[in-house]
């Protein structure tokens, strides 16, 4: 993370949830707009046009599949995680516990501050 | 058309004509407009209908000048077609037509052969080959070309002129493509190839130069006269 002088903090996000939750299974994009509203709560609502932006930028990186699939007579684009975004996924949950836990290490530093 | 589905198909020819493989510009519109349908439907089963849900469907979405921009900066794929026109039409057809015959007369050819080694075809067939006759049955498929080349144009939304540019390229050169005589192999004797270019003028223009000058031209004025002329730029 030294390095990195931008750590795309909360512009990562989506990808997190999206790699996240397609790991446990295929979905479509309403599908997955509703599943992370449902995952976190109703905390984190995406703008949920722009899921499909996120789906397409990692499809083209391979870190997704698509595929249509009928259901219910009317056809959907499903979305799956591939081994390489499996990956990806990984990686990105590594990053994601490394600033949570340096945000985590600050906010605790501000408060031995305050009680002091 | 509902109003959403006019905005979409404005946002489709925008991302088109920014550079957006059509057929994924068809796609993500697609894929917009399902969503589309799922919040309406999501809404009805909370009792909110007619303009309210519309209005809250859309805010849901996004305004597509955002989604818009989204799009172009983070999806990678851009049409080679759009971006280098010059290279598709002039050039990448013509080599594809040139692909199209020679594969048409070498599977003819191959045909032909494996016809005669079982017995069928006889030897009328065989030199009706060799004295390249196929060449010409090769070409009958050239204008399939056009149609493709107008189509693409059009799917592209790119000006008239580039297909028209590449029926140009391929009428000239099979137009110039006098003879060719192919002898294929023999125990004993290597098999050999020659063009002749040239133009047939002995007994007036030859029907089968005729036929090259024109032929990619066919399907491509078929298309101009079907062409919806809100699709191509000119």
């Amino acid at each position: 993370m030294a390095g990195n002088r931008n750590p795309d903090f909360m512009n990562g996000v989506p990808e997190l949830l999206v790699l996240r939750l397609l790991k446990e299974r295929e979905m479509y994009g309403y599908d997955l707009v509703s599943a992370v509203r449902e995952a976190t709560g109703g905390e984190i609502a995406l703008g949920e046009g722009v899921i499909y932006p996120t789906l397409h930028e990692l499809e083209a990186g391979g870190f997704l599949c698509a595929r249509r699939k009928a259901v219910n007579g009317r056809t959907r684009i499903y979305y799956g995680l591939t081994p390489k975004g499996n990956e990806r996924l990984k990686e990105r949950i590594t990053r994601w516990s490394r600033l949570t836990t340096a945000i985590a290490t600050c906010m605790q530093g501000e408060k031995a501050h305050g009680t002091v | 058309m509902a109003p959403y589905d006019r905005s979409l198909r404005t946002l489709r020819h925008r991302l088109i004509e920014a550079g957006l493989p059509p057929r994924h510009a068809r796609r993500v519109t697609r894929e917009l407009a399902d969503h589309h349908t799922d919040l309406l439907n999501e809404l009805a089963a909370a009792a909110i209908t007619g303009e309210d849900a519309v209005r809250t469907a859309r805010q849901r979405l996004g305004a597509l000048d955002d989604l818009e921009r989204e799009i172009l900066a983070r999806d990678p794929r851009r049409s080679f077609v759009k971006r280098y026109p010059a290279l598709a039409f002039p050039l990448g057809l013509p080599l594809l037509a040139a692909l199209l015959v020679t594969v048409t007369l070498m599977g003819t050819i191959g045909l032909a052969e494996g016809l005669e080694a079982i017995g069928l075809g006889g030897q009328g067939l065989h030199l009706a080959l060799v004295e390249g006759h196929y060449v010409f049955a090769g070409y009958l498929l050239v204008p399939l070309l056009g149609l493709y080349a107008g189509w693409t144009a059009r799917d592209h939304h790119l000006a008239w002129y580039w297909p028209l540019c590449a029926a140009l390229v391929i009428a000239v050169a099979g137009g110039l493509l006098f003879q060719t005589t192919l002898t294929p192999p023999v125990p004993g004797q290597a098999g050999s190839g020659a063009y002749e270019i040239g133009f047939h003028m002995a007994d007036g223009l030859h029907v089968k130069s005729l036929w090259r000058l024109v032929s990619p031209f066919l399907s491509f004025a078929l298309f101009l006269l079907w062409r919806p002329k809100d699709h191509m730029t000119v």
